[in-house]
């Protein structure tokens, strides 16, 4: 019978079930990327100010050494994956890693993280004059010897600066720089 | 009426006609023999023939074989979403069904109209989770609608066009979620999810989905900047990163509002707070998060 194929039936029941299987099948959720955003833009930040610096002629040779003091595996990876693939001109750059400051280490960029922050004043005088740049994360630390702390503004991460503080440490930096931060002096 | 046997059918065409009746009589038997003969062409050609007369043009019976012979045609057409044969197809039924006034023969073309409906339905499905092609597919599922309300002219889609548009929203979503450099995913997935929430407002899995997707693009922006990015771009990146973390906020926070302890919520708005650099409030989601899985 050449009608008989005019037999099949498609009902809005029959429709509804079949979406139903296929939302089981694909699954109804997505997922958010477990990635810390803010590691790397810290990163980011930090080979940035290796080109608004000139460091003493002492420290022009042997390696780059970015020194983080405090816990924060994410960044300190974002740091290591970005010494696989960077320098500071010729310099090969080193991440160093550590709960506390003690002095053995001679780092071109000191970065003292909010656990740590207490040990501001400590790692300031041990590191006075020696050419590091000083960078931290707490409220007021641009006025209490880093030369760099970072800030949130408007859910953006943004630094304040003190020039006082970098020249103190022995760095030279251009106006440009300054333009580019929250100048506190 | 149930049609059964054509051959019933084309005895009461031939008795129906007039005039020139015996010669239309023949054509139409060669359409029943080209069919009967699988040959679909010779079928087509005949039964166009029959349309050069002058009576053919208002008779119910011609017009529902000419859509037969056409949906017969269209056979070959199953996986294209365009099909003149088709389209034809269901012109002649609903001409057929205009000069009806036999109620069996307006059923049997609203059987033909069911059967082109089907296709454009498995057109749909195919277009959508094989070809991932979501356009296509919600061109075949409107297709679908608009068939099948010609015979059911009080079809409510409501929860099928939700049902629908949460399996796209899911589809690109987890696509996008598990390779963010696809972005055109994401873009079909907000339109299909959209459309879910138009239409149903506390839908929570389309809040989510929304949420994952504009958090992840928020992310892919970072993620991909490189790591000498200069100062004023890296501030730029920042600008459309957080707009994107915040149009994620209130979808997750829809859902978390729907679902206080929905772990997966809670776990994302930690994470979005984060990502806007709010630690105080992901502090206080992930203590939430962590009475939701001791279940308190």
């Amino acid at each position: 019978m050449i009608c008989g194929v005019l037999s099949a039936k498609i009902t809005l029941y029959n429709f509804g079930k079949y979406l139903i299987i296929l939302l089981l099948l694909t699954g109804s959720f997505g997922f958010v990327q477990n990635i810390d955003t803010n590691a790397k833009i810290k990163a980011v930040f930090l080979y940035n100010f290796t080109r608004y610096f000139e460091w003493p002629e002492s420290k022009k040779s042997g390696n780059f050494i970015i020194h983080v003091v405090g816990k924060n595996e994410a960044l300190v990876k974002e740091l290591n994956k970005m010494s696989e693939t960077k320098t500071v001109g010729n310099q090969k750059l080193e991440i160093i890693n550590t709960p506390t400051y003690d002095g053995k280490s001679k780092p071109h960029m000191m970065f003292i993280l909010p656990d740590a922050a207490k040990l501001l004043a400590d790692v300031t005088a041990k590191l006075k004059g020696k050419g590091a740049l000083i960078i931290a994360e707490k409220d007021g630390a641009a006025k209490t010897g880093a030369a760099i702390n970072f800030v949130v503004i408007e859910n953006k991460q943004k630094f304040e600066y003190s020039k006082t503080s970098a020249v103190k440490a022995g760095l030279k930096t251009s106006e440009d720089f300054k333009a580019l931060a929250i100048a506190v002096d | 009426m149930k049609i059964k046997n054509i051959t019933y059918l084309f005895l009461l065409l031939g008795v129906m006609l007039s005039g020139n009746a015996f010669a239309q009589y023949e054509k139409m038997i060669r359409v029943q023999e080209c069919l009967k003969a699988k040959d679909i062409k010779g079928a087509k050609q005949a039964v166009d023939s029959v349309f050069l007369s002058k009576e053919a043009q208002t008779d119910a019976q011609a017009w529902y074989f000419r859509s037969f012979v056409y949906y017969e045609l269209a056979k070959k057409d199953r996986a294209t979403l365009i099909s003149p044969a088709r389209d034809s197809s269901v012109a002649y039924a609903l001409k057929s069904i205009k000069l009806a006034t036999d109620a069996e023969l307006k059923q049997s073309c609203n059987e033909i109209i069911k059967r082109h409906a089907t296709t454009y339905l498995n057109l749909r499905k195919i277009l959508l989770q094989d070809s991932l092609k979501y356009e296509r597919s919600y061109t075949a599922y409107s297709n679908y609608k608009k068939l099948n309300s010609m015979i059911d002219p009080n079809a409510d889609y409501k929860a099928f066009d939700i049902e629908y548009f949460s399996a796209a929203g899911s589809i690109f979503t987890e696509l996008f979620s598990n390779d963010n450099s696809k972005t055109e995913y994401g873009e079909v997935g907000k339109v299909a999810l959209m459309k879910v929430l138009d239409l149903d407002p506390k839908n929570v899995s389309a809040s989510f989905n929304l949420g994952v997707i504009y958090y992840n693009q928020g992310v892919n922006l970072i993620n991909s900047m490189d790591i000498d990015t200069p100062l004023d771009k890296l501030e730029s990146i920042q600008d459309n990163s957080v707009k994107l973390f915040k149009q994620s906020l209130p979808f997750m926070t829809k859902v978390y509002e729907l679902d206080p302890k929905n772990v997966k919520a809670l776990e994302s708005l930690s994470r979005i707070y984060y990502a806007l650099n709010d630690t105080e409030k992901a502090n206080e989601f992930v203590a939430k998060l962590e009475q939701a899985k001791q279940g308190k």
